[in-house]
């Protein structure tokens, strides 16, 4: 084997990745616009892309639009698109912070939620809905301010309960967070029974779904998740380096605590902005990056950007299925993403199991 | 310094993004105002200034009667055909199947359903281009993202007969049916009149056990309307210390109370029930030893009119008084 | 140049102690072994001077800079550690770990370039693991993989390297190979080792200083023999232990030996005739088992003469490269004489030591009971053209015991202690060699009458 070839082996695949993140936004962009023609109200292809066309800056006097009806147009850019973005963002934002919990636990079976994330979200909506929702603050409904700060809260609680001095120990945080998220969904449990009458809309906002998103509620948790995404990108490699344990990290001149806090904060913001918005959906932030990783490797350099892309395009044709499968009912979106995706990750780990060790 | 970069790009953005959001917005509230223009104009014979104040607090300007009405419950299908404004309805959910046979309608393509009770669709909604639509209990967010878009909803959200009986007044002024909406509540006031001064002399007034669902046990409390039922019917609610109006119970419970009726609601539609039949009732652990199994004084009751606050809600205070005082009725 | 320093410096765990007041300094070129028992704190000393472990006492300077006010990025571009546990979370790649070691040598933004990879590889074949570059790192051996991670941190271009225990998993060819390389890190680029290590002997041999720890505490340090010596193994590790320097490779090699059990005394002395190593094992065995040992003639360079010189065996010894003497020969006799039993040991014979062949016929001729161990036939150690074959022979027609092996010999002498009256048990265990009536067991101090289990 000609050694000249590993090193030129290994500069290629920084060229790859490249490759690779540019084909999948592509692919993302088109699944978005292709699922922009899915729904119950049946508009032809080329409606859909003179409508999209006309909010484009530079297009939208080329085209002729005076055929467009105003439903027509209303379904698109206020029912359907906000819906696609938001499971966009959602999907992107479980799948980053699925990543990042991964790595900084090294442990498989971590996911976005297991530090009281999702409890913390089900106790604030709960509370919403039992106080009676109606209030409005800065133009969003009181339900997802609720689910956010209660995320928020929980993961405060779980780092200080887990902290020891200003090191926070990565098992102190998983069992934490476990004995956190356990009690919370007792207190949901209670939530429930008070609810009486209203205990259905609890059922309903914990199953999780896109049905009446809004543009608010993207203007929302658009710079959050852009921003949490952003920063956890620029930890990659400190990411890569977590996998030799936090000693060694720390000898390699990676500051493990500071990162690890930084990695913790921004990771719950992302997860609490995507709940808020989307209920519990479950299976993303836990077999997304496994997925990606069979595929492509645990470097979190490509990891991240690809896994956020593929989570993304994911949930989006998750969402787009739950809309028509049973038209005009719609099917809770975690249902579509634990059928679909959990055969899938099964297979791949089946034709991988060999080098697939974590 | 990195991270000031990308604070100040991503602070742009949103703000950038935000106010083409508002702008957006503001596009969709002038063409809904457009539309509204346009249905002025050939209505001007018709001019009257509307205003209506929905269960919620909800304060909607009508300024022409709405033509095309979408309802997002079977109970308030039901009212809109009572007072006769059937003819404006367009959408109906999938569980509404009075006083006709919707579903079929929704088959022939006479009707379009607009999905279930708990998640209404949106694009159905939208394509049918209300311009009224009547929401329910447990549906704030479609409600929320309906008004955000620019329709008129207005919420019935009763809490007892009296307000079933507003509600259908309020149905009336709506569509232009004033008139009809009055003398139905008229008849329904007399109706339920009739009921309770009959039972107004009445010695004994047994007690009553509804259940709501069979498996965990639910049962009713004072702040239902079943309960009021229940009293008006000349009954007692074995749970009427519980003020929740749906809460679970248990056997012991239901047992300890010792009611002297039971009464079991019948399949949506008046179809099999979930809890099988009586035998499996008396099959319950414990429950041949109440002695209303025993008697035998076990009924039922067709659910869609004792669930649903509409006009048929007085036909269930019929059925009930005759279950409780066959001697009266 | 001093590179590290260490300076009165407590470690804890919450609140037990485990470091106390160590006090260390290590110059360049420095190859330094931490040694010690389990529990002793060597991997504490290690942790403390790598930053994960903060004293509360005490300060540790790097190149005259206290190392916790650096930030780890500084630290790391100086230190490197290779652990002693080396799981690895995820599947990477073995030259995607050595890779990492360049981690603190790169800004946040930057990626490898050409320079880092070249540095990883030069790592790499140095631990000849190059060609495992591709190979993905869980699926490596243990040994494989502790390569790798030396690689990784070598690549870091470190200064001070700090080893925790670096050859467990290897294998002795590997083992040796990693501790040259290191040796010769060492001599040549001046890169300063603190490893520790639980083999003394590969400590030892590449080591030019060492500390020893004890309870958190430096027993010694400094100069591998003024620390290696057998009186501070027998204080901090409880064992007897033999320090010699090593005739080929001349570095000190330690071997453990073990306490004669204090419960068995025997009344029995034997003396031994050998050489050449075959009576060392015996030598041990005989005081550990309670026996009264002596031994002769033996030179004064032979190993059994070192060894009964740290059994404290009494010898008649005599020059080397040369026969007997006169007077060796009659002292010899004055010990076979006060002796219970005599044991001649399979030695090869060559002319110096072919009078101890007559010694042992003299044993004889006194009624001492002789033993003879044939581990190895005559032939293949006669060098004198078969005079010592013929004394042999002499010797068993006169009635000395033949036995083929220690084991044989330790019962039979194991039965005679008991007995005192070797003559009627040999007579019936070995077929024919002795006639009952001349051979009487004398036996200091015990009765002639006690009577046997037989």
């Amino acid at each position: 084997m000609s050694s000249k070839r590993v090193e030129t082996t290994y500069f290629e695949r920084a060229s790859r990745w490249k490759l690779m993140v540019i084909i999948l936004t592509v692919a993302l962009t088109l699944i978005i616009i292709l699922s922009l023609n899915v729904g119950f109200a049946q508009i032809p292809f080329p409606t859909v892309l003179k409508i999209l066309a006309k909010r484009m800056p530079f297009l939208g006097s080329l085209v002729d639009s005076s055929n467009v009806s105003y439903v027509e147009e209303t379904i698109i850019i206020q029912i359907r698109m906000p819906r696609i973005l938001a499971s966009a963002l959602v999907g992107a934002a479980l799948a980053a912070a699925g990543v990042v919990y991964q790595g900084i636990f090294r442990n498989p079976m971590a996911d976005p939620y297991v530090l009281g994330v999702s409890a913390g979200a089900a106790v604030g909506a709960s509370l919403a809905i039992v106080l009676g929702i109606g209030f409005t603050l800065l133009g969003v409904s009181t339900v997802p301010i609720l689910a956010f700060a209660g995320s928020l809260m929980a993961v405060f609680v779980v780092y200080n309960i887990s902290r020891v001095g200003s090191r926070v120990p990565v098992t102190t945080l998983l069992l934490s967070g476990i004995a956190v998220s356990i009690f919370l969904s007792a207190i949901v449990t209670v939530l429930q029974v008070i609810a009486g009458e209203r205990l259905h809309i609890i059922v309903f906002w914990l199953m999780g779904g896109f049905s009446y998103v809004e543009w608010k509620d993207i203007w929302a948790i658009l710079p959050l998740i852009c921003l949490g995404t952003t920063v956890i990108y620029f930890y990659a490699r400190d990411l890569n380096i977590f996998a030799l344990g936090e000693d060694t990290a720390q000898h390699l001149g990676v500051d493990v605590e500071k990162v690890k806090k930084l990695l913790l904060v921004f990771g719950s913001l992302v997860t609490a902005a995507a709940v808020s918005v989307s209920g519990l959906i479950g299976f993303i932030g836990l077999m997304i990056p496994h997925i990606t990783r069979i595929l492509i490797g645990p470097d979190h350099r490509i990891l991240l950007p690809t896994s956020i892309i593929v989570g993304a395009s994911f949930l989006v044709i998750c969402d787009a299925v739950a809309r028509v499968i049973v038209s005009p009912v719609e099917l809770p979106v975690g249902v579509i993403t634990a059928l679909s995706g959990g055969p899938f990750f099964i297979y791949l780990l089946r034709k991988k199991k060999e080098s697939y060790a974590i | 310094m990195t991270i000031i970069a990308i604070i100040s790009i991503t602070s742009t953005v949103y703000v950038y993004a935000y106010y083409q959001g508002q702008i957006a917005d503001m596009r969709t509230t002038i063409s809904g105002l457009q539309s509204d223009i346009a249905n002025l104009q050939s209505e001007l014979y018709k001019y009257r200034n509307l205003t209506l104040v929905d269960d919620r607090g909800y304060v909607l300007n009508f300024t022409t009667y709405p033509n095309r009405i979408v309802s997002l419950a079977p109970s308030n299908t039901e009212i809109l055909f009572a007072v006769g404004a059937g003819d404006k309805v367009v959408g109906v959910t999938n569980y509404c199947n009075y006083p006709y046979n919707f579903p079929a309608w929704i088959e022939a393509g006479n009707l379009t359903s607009v999905g279930d009770y708990w998640t209404p669709n949106m694009e159905a909604i939208v394509t049918l281009e209300p311009d009224l639509v009547l929401a329910a209990f447990a549906q704030e967010e479609v409600v929320n993202t309906l008004r955000g878009m620019g329709y008129k909803v207005l919420v019935l959200d009763p809490d007892n007969i009296d307000d079933i009986l507003k509600d259908i007044v309020l149905v009336g002024r709506a569509t232009n049916k004033d008139v009809e909406a009055g003398i139905l509540v008229n008849n329904l006031r007399r109706r339920i009149d009739a009921v309770v001064s009959k039972v107004a002399g009445v010695t004994s007034t047994p007690k009553v056990y509804y259940e709501v669902w069979y498996d965990p046990l639910w049962s009713v409390g004072s702040e239902s309307w079943e309960h009021e039922l229940i009293e008006k019917a000349g009954g007692i609610n074995i749970f009427a210390d519980q003020s929740l109006k749906y809460f679970e119970t248990s056997s012991e419970a239901v047992i300890e109370r010792n009611p002297d009726i039971m009464i079991f609601p019948l399949g949506h539609g008046g179809g099999p029930p979930f809890w099988g039949s009586f035998d499996q009732v008396k099959a319950r652990l414990g429950w041949n030893a109440i002695s209303v199994v025993q008697n035998d004084r076990l009924y039922t009751i067709d659910a869609d009119i004792i669930s649903r606050p509409g006009p048929r809600i007085v036909d269930a205070l019929e059925t009930l008084a005759e279950i409780i005082h066959p001697e009266l009725f | 140049m001093v590179i590290l320093t260490v300076n009165g410096v407590d470690c804890y765990y919450g609140s037990v102690k485990v470091l106390e007041n160590v006090r260390l300094s290590v110059k360049e070129r420095d190859f330094v072994g931490v040694l010690g028992p389990n529990g002793s704190g060597k991997t504490t000393l290690l942790r403390s001077i790598s930053r994960t472990l903060k004293p509360h006492r005490g300060v540790i300077l790097l190149n005259d800079v206290d190392v916790y006010a650096l930030k780890s990025v500084e630290v790391a571009k100086q230190m490197a550690v290779v652990p002693q546990d080396t799981l690895i979370a995820f599947n990477f790649t073995a030259l995607d770990v050595v890779l990492m070691g360049r981690n603190p040598h790169l800004s946040r933004f930057q990626m490898e370039s050409e320079k880092d990879v070249a540095i990883a590889r030069k790592a790499m074949e140095l631990t000849n693991t190059w060609h495992l570059a591709e190979r993905l790192i869980n699926e490596l051996s243990g040994g494989e993989r502790q390569r790798v991670i030396i690689a990784r941190a070598l690549a870091q271009e470190p200064t001070v390297l700090l080893l925790d225990e670096p050859t467990v998993h290897l294998d002795i060819n590997n083992q040796l190979e990693i501790m040259d390389l290191l040796k010769e890190l060492c001599i040549k680029k001046g890169l300063v080792i603190l490893a520790v290590f639980h083999d003394f002997n590969l400590a030892a041999r590449y080591c030019d200083s060492a500390v020893l720890l004890k309870d958190g505490k430096i027993v010694s340090a400094g100069n591998l023999d003024v620390v290696l010596t057998s009186k501070n193994i027998k204080s901090v590790f409880q064992v007897d232990a033999m320090v010699k320097r090593h005739p080929i490779t001349d570095s000190l090699y330690i071997f453990p030996i073990s306490m004669p059990k204090p419960s068995l005394s025997r009344k029995l002395s034997v003396h031994l005739i050998c050489g050449a190593g075959t009576g060392t094992m015996l030598m041990k065995i005989l005081v550990d088992e309670g026996y009264d040992v002596t031994a002769g003639v033996l030179n004064v360079l032979d190993t059994d003469y070192e060894t009964a010189q740290l059994l404290k065996i009494p010898v008649t010894s005599d020059a080397p490269f040369s026969p007997i003497s006169e007077e060796a020969y009659g002292a010899n006799l004055e010990m076979i004489s006060k002796a219970s039993a005599v044991v001649l040991t399979a030695v090869p014979f060559g002319y110096g030591n072919l009078r101890n062949l007559e010694a042992a016929k003299e044993a004889l001729e006194r009624e001492i009971p002789t033993f003879v161990i044939e581990e190895v036939p005559i032939e293949q150690r006669d060098f004198t053209k078969g005079k010592a074959e013929k004394h042999l022979t002499e010797l068993k027609s006169k009635g000395a015991i033949f036995v083929r092996n220690q084991n044989e010999l330790l019962s039979l002498l194991d039965i005679s202690e008991d007995k005192l009256n070797m003559t009627k048990e040999l007579s019936t265990k070995i077929p024919g060699h002795l006639k009952p009536e001349t051979h009487s067991c004398e036996v200091d101090g015990v009765d002639d009458s006690k009577s046997s289990n037989f």
